[in-house]
């Protein structure tokens, strides 16, 4: 049996809110896809591990962590923009179970290619910054402190993009209605587009972020993909705040549950959660209305 | 006489025949895509496993108890499963699926953890051991036959014609007065019951079990099987999985390594699959196009 004591209790609620700002930052993701194009985007967990091995070896090949880091996350925002040309856009109003299917095949293509490419051993990013500090008994490090600063930051600036810019706005309204975007003049390929270049920047920053707080492997997407689902589930489909909130909750929810049930079951304890959350409250914690599939 | 090598190929494939046409009966005559369906072979292989090596109960009837367990834990899955629909009882069985795999792994009391059970028998069949690949080709073949011809009556049977009513429109049958979710509780215990026979044929397959053999990737390669067959076609099915186990073994001479060998197999399907829903379009996945709203 655990021994409860405060060190434990803040290191626990700590490695929560570490682990949540990524799933944050993924959920993001899924539900921008979601809004606009009704369907669970199941490759968007492998964009994660693209970013992931891009700042790998961009950072290998000698540049510094933080520019492998940028340049990682602005080549995968391509990537996802060229994914969302090449497949999903020609499937055009097939039906989302179709959609699912081509995201599923295309997620287990990128991982393994990944595979291919590097390999089933483990990997890891250059250590950043100084040790590991203490907090209220925990001990956290620069890169940790790093994920909790940048994922509210980035989801922050999202809401505010999405809420204030003329382009959010559209993005917005092709999500609303997209046959009433698009007479008002909104190109709403151009707005997908940028959807998928967005949402793949934030999982490219996710999964730089975890590369830098652990280490990795080409299954990294996986598990981070399902857990940030559970949180877009969890917080409610198509609400950024939603993602925000949801990403915090299963964070939380799979680092306390450890203190109660085994740690090998970490994974079980979100599933868990997600399947209540879609049968009792599909809806998510956020919106109150329904929504029936 | 056949050799031992490609003995050994076929019956993995008519093994995989099992759980491609049990799947069939979800998806491709009812339209349920279910993203676990490994879940059923897993719990039908450990039962017989656990019978046969510790409680030393024939393999037969361990089969059948296993399938019968099998039948019961649908039963059980389906009902928070099927209060959803579409993407969300994707996701719902595939959450059933991890946590299936997931207690597999851990509750090493049972099930022997990631180490596995070794030693499972090979059929006995009125006192003769089939103990080469041969003629356990030969008694799978044939367990398959019947079990074909079986379910080929069932499905052209008027049940089988109200699962395809529900497959097309389900709000329709509805209204005709069909209590779809009785049907569909059905056709969703008598796939997995189907799929579920895989699970001790492969444990007695190979004597060895572990929770890799029934993971999410080999739920996808199921569903690859399925759609590369066919949706609603059983004979489809059969020629699915002989595609998915049989055809990548050339690239075996090749001299890969066993992780090139598994990226490339998932690599080419992966591609396959999205490639035929592209150009396929709407007859592959046999559900009513609806316009998203």
């Amino acid at each position: 049996m655990v021994e409860f004591t405060t060190e434990l209790l803040a290191q626990v609620l700590l490695n929560g809110i570490i682990a949540g700002g990524i799933y944050a930052l993924v959920s993001v993701g899924y539900n921008m896809v979601y809004g606009i194009l009704r369907f669970i985007n199941f490759a968007h967990g492998e964009v994660v591990a693209i970013g992931a091995f891009l700042a790998f070896m961009l950072s290998a090949s000698g540049l510094p962590l933080y520019a492998s880091a940028a340049i990682s996350i602005a080549l995968t925002a391509l990537i996802g923009m060229a994914i969302e040309r090449a497949v999903y856009r020609p499937l055009g109003d097939a039906p989302r179970l179709s959609l699912l299917v081509a995201a599923i095949s295309l997620s287990i293509v990128i991982q393994a290619m990944l595979l291919l490419f590097f390999g089933a051993g483990v990997r890891s990013l250059p250590e950043s910054g100084s040790g590991p500090a203490s907090l209220f008994g925990a001990s956290i490090t620069e890169a940790q402190l790093m994920i909790i600063a940048a994922s509210a930051l980035f989801v922050v600036s999202l809401e505010l993009f999405l809420k204030r810019t003329r382009l959010g706005k559209e993005i917005r309204a092709a999500a609303d209605n997209p046959e009433l975007a698009r007479t008002v003049g909104i190109d709403t390929d151009r707005v997908i587009m940028l959807t998928f270049g967005i949402s793949s920047a934030l999982a490219a920053a996710a999964g730089v972020l975890a590369a830098m707080d652990h280490s990795f492997d080409y299954l990294m997407g996986v598990s981070i993909g399902l857990k940030a689902f559970t949180a877009s589930v969890v917080g409610g489909i198509g609400s950024i705040p939603g993602s925000f909130i949801g990403g915090y909750v299963i964070g939380l929810a799979e680092n306390l549950g450890v203190l109660f049930v085994p740690s090998g079951y970490k994974d079980a304890i979100s599933f868990l959660l997600l399947i209540l959350f879609l049968l009792l409250r599909p809806g998510g914690i956020i919106n109150s209305e329904v929504r029936r599939a | 006489m056949i050799d031992e090598y490609v003995a050994s190929v076929l019956a993995l494939a008519i093994i995989t025949s099992f759980t491609a046409m049990g799947l069939n009966v979800q998806l491709g005559f009812t339209g349920l895509l279910n993203l676990g369906i490994m879940v059923f072979p897993l719990i039908a292989a450990y039962a017989s496993a656990i019978l046969t090596t510790q409680f030393g109960i024939g393999l037969l009837p361990s089969m059948a108890a296993g399938i019968a367990l099998c039948g019961a834990a649908a039963y059980i899955i389906s009902i928070p499963s099927l209060k959803t629909k579409g993407d969300y009882f994707a996701i719902v069985t595939l959450g059933f699926g991890l946590i299936g795999y997931s207690l597999a792994l851990n509750l090493s009391g049972i099930t022997r953890g990631p180490l596995g059970i070794s030693g499972i028998p090979k059929p006995d069949i009125l006192g003769i051991q089939l103990s080469d690949f041969e003629s356990f080709f030969f008694f799978s073949a044939l367990l398959l036959l019947g079990v074909y011809l079986l379910l080929d009556r069932v499905l052209n049977s008027p049940f089988g014609r109200i699962l395809r009513a529900i497959r097309e429109d389900e709000d329709g049958c509805m209204a005709l007065g069909k209590d779809t979710v009785k049907y569909k509780t059905a056709a969703f215990v008598l796939g997995a019951m189907v799929a579920g026979m895989s699970g001790p044929l492969f444990a007695s397959y190979s004597t060895f079990i572990d929770p890799s053999s029934f993971d999410f990737l080999s739920s996808v390669m199921a569903v690859f099987a399925v759609l590369l067959g066919g949706a609603g076609n059983l004979l489809g099915s059969i020629a699915g999985a002989f595609a998915i186990v049989a055809l990548p073994e050339p690239l075996r001479f090749l001299d890969l390594g066993p992780d090139t060998f598994a990226a490339m197999r998932r690599i080419i399907f992966g591609l396959v699959i999205i490639a035929l829903i592209i150009f396929r379009g709407r007859g592959l996945l046999p559900e009513k196009a609806r316009k998203s709203s």
